[in-house]
């Protein structure tokens, strides 16, 4: 189970759907989950982003521990998920049918290993 | 607000202003014409050169327009090469898509191996061959050049014109503005609609605040410009870009907001500051209410330049009805944790917005295809779809 560090105990629980190595894992998660989860992350990652931020901003990122990886990870799936909630409350934009979500496929590129 | 002009680019670029065929939208034929006229002699882009930064790095794609697999390599001189992927024993397919890095491209079938310049280096029992000149054995080449750092090919080996004389005025306008920037994102999908429709919807502004009414909420369109009209349009030669106006009022989402505080140098959304310096054709009118420029560089590939990263968007036309399209986002070396998280947001957020500008494409070929229309009307400000229509027909007859 994907640890994060202990000053962000609030978030854990949250750790093993949401730490995702890659953008193409974190893409296929939003689409895939419920509002309720979506929404249920959403309220415990906003207040906590700022403290993530800086706690990750104290490391360096070419060597960030595992436990600080999974919580770069963790602010990362907080941006994919923002706008189901800010914008379209609904896990992706069904509002005007934007091409579906499926059919696209996000490559996972070296840049996203060596973090 | 005094009323747009509605001949403001048609008095500009003398384009006209009348209803345009969408015949070369549905036909076979004007396909085939594109083909061989237009795409087996256009220089096209297939990526940065650092993303083959080593000698022995190499990329391979499948090109279904000019019906070839293309091998692209860095050579031992560092230059960058690039070879129709074909073994000229029985032509078989030497490598598989995809990328790496290696001394050389062996055929799996009898094991003719080529250096990284297409060269025949081994030929299995020469000797078994009559009359056999090795030297006259290589993968034959296509065309390269570099342009800004990207990597361009033809597939004439002969090329009617340079690579700098087809970039013609692009040349300048975009001078160091991509240094220091590297992929970070990438994402790929193929369309049942033709590759000028595509372009076409990624290149007007005039849609957004219809199709984008949702997500892009007030950010694009403001009591100043409720119509979201260009910022400026530019034509160069067949090229050309529109600058896309952002309201400078636009209060944004709590994590769109904080994302952009996360970043060490604020570099988007633009202000006077980062926007002052760019190079000429990045934000030409240097108006700080900006959020990214859409340009084309004919025929294909499309430059989304914003402050603090840009899009590279490759059109690949698959058949006059499909078209499989790349997505590709660069920004600077993320320094901090913070950078990293900033930039997260605009690669996410430009997925999902042109995954709206792709909502429509597959609809409006349909209906081009029933023929019961023959024309599209377009307005002022839709001059980039006209401009691109335009410039492909003319080169077809310019070449024909
Ligand atoms: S076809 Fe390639 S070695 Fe025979
Ligand atoms: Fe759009």
């Amino acid at each position: 189970m994907p640890q994060l560090p202990k000053e962000f105990k609030s978030l854990q629980p949250f750790a093993p759907e949401w730490a995702l190595a890659t953008r193409e894992a974190r893409y296929h998660k939003r689409i895939s989950s419920s509002m309720e989860e979506i929404k249920a992350y959403y309220d415990a990652v906003l207040p906590q982003l700022d403290a993530m931020v800086e706690h990750l901003n104290r490391h360096s990122i070419k060597n960030l521990a595992a436990e600080d990886k999974n919580l770069l990870r963790m602010a990362f799936s907080a941006i994919e998920i923002s706008r189901s909630v800010e914008v379209w409350n609904a896990p992706d934009n069904v509002v005007h049918g934007a091409y579906p979500a499926e059919k696209i496929k996000v490559h996972t590129l070296p840049y996203e290993q060596a973090l | 607000m005094n009323k747009p002009d509605s001949l403001k680019y048609a008095h500009q670029y003398g384009l006209g202003s009348g209803p345009m065929s969408v015949e070369p939208c549905v036909s076979e034929a004007y396909f085939e014409r594109e083909r061989e006229i237009l795409f087996k002699h256009a220089w096209l882009c297939m990526g940065r050169e650092d993303e083959i930064p080593n000698v022995g790095d190499y990329m391979v794609k499948d090109i279904d327009i000019l019906q070839t697999s293309v091998i692209i390599a860095r050579g031992k001189d560092n230059k960058i090469r690039a070879f129709h992927n074909i073994c000229p024993h029985r032509l078989n397919k030497v490598m598989q898509p995809g990328e790496g890095n290696t001394r050389g491209f062996m055929c799996q079938f009898h094991g003719w191996t080529f250096d990284l310049e297409g060269k025949l280096a081994h030929c299995t029992n020469k000797e078994l061959f009559n009359d056999f000149d090795q030297s006259k054995h290589g993968m034959p080449a296509l065309s390269a050049d570099l342009w800004e750092g990207f990597i361009f090919i033809n597939h004439d080996q002969n090329p009617r014109d340079d690579l700098k004389t087809w970039v013609g005025d692009y040349a300048e306008m975009y001078a160091g503005y991509f240094d220091g920037m590297s992929l970070h994102g990438r994402w790929s999908v193929t369309v049942d609609c033709n590759w000028k429709n595509f372009i076409d919807a990624n290149t007007e502004a005039y849609h957004a605040p219809t199709l984008h009414r949702q997500s892009l909420r007030d950010s694009f369109a403001s009591p100043d410009n409720p119509n979201c009209a260009f910022n400026a349009v530019e034509l160069h030669g067949r090229h050309r870009l529109g600058s896309v106006y952002a309201n400078p009022g636009y209060q944004p989402m709590p994590i769109e907001g904080k994302s952009f505080t996360y970043a060490a140098t604020p570099l988007y959304p633009a202000t006077a500051e980062t926007t002052a310096n760019l190079p000429p054709g990045v934000n030409p009118s240097k108006n700080p209410a900006w959020a990214f420029d859409v340009s084309v560089l004919f025929p294909t590939m499309q430059l989304g330049t914003a402050s603090g990263w840009y899009l590279l968007m490759m059109y690949w036309p698959i058949a006059v009805d499909k078209t499989l399209f790349e997505v590709s986002f660069y920004c600077y070396e993320a320094e901090t944790a913070g950078d990293l998280i900033a930039q997260e947001y605009p690669a996410i957020h430009q997925r999902d917005v042109i995954r709206e500008d792709m909502s429509t494409l597959e609809g409006t070929q349909q209906m081009i295809a029933s023929g019961v229309l023959k024309e599209m009307v377009l307005c002022d400000e839709e001059i980039t779809v006209r401009h691109n229509h335009k410039s492909v027909n003319d080169y077809l007859n310019e070449n024909s």
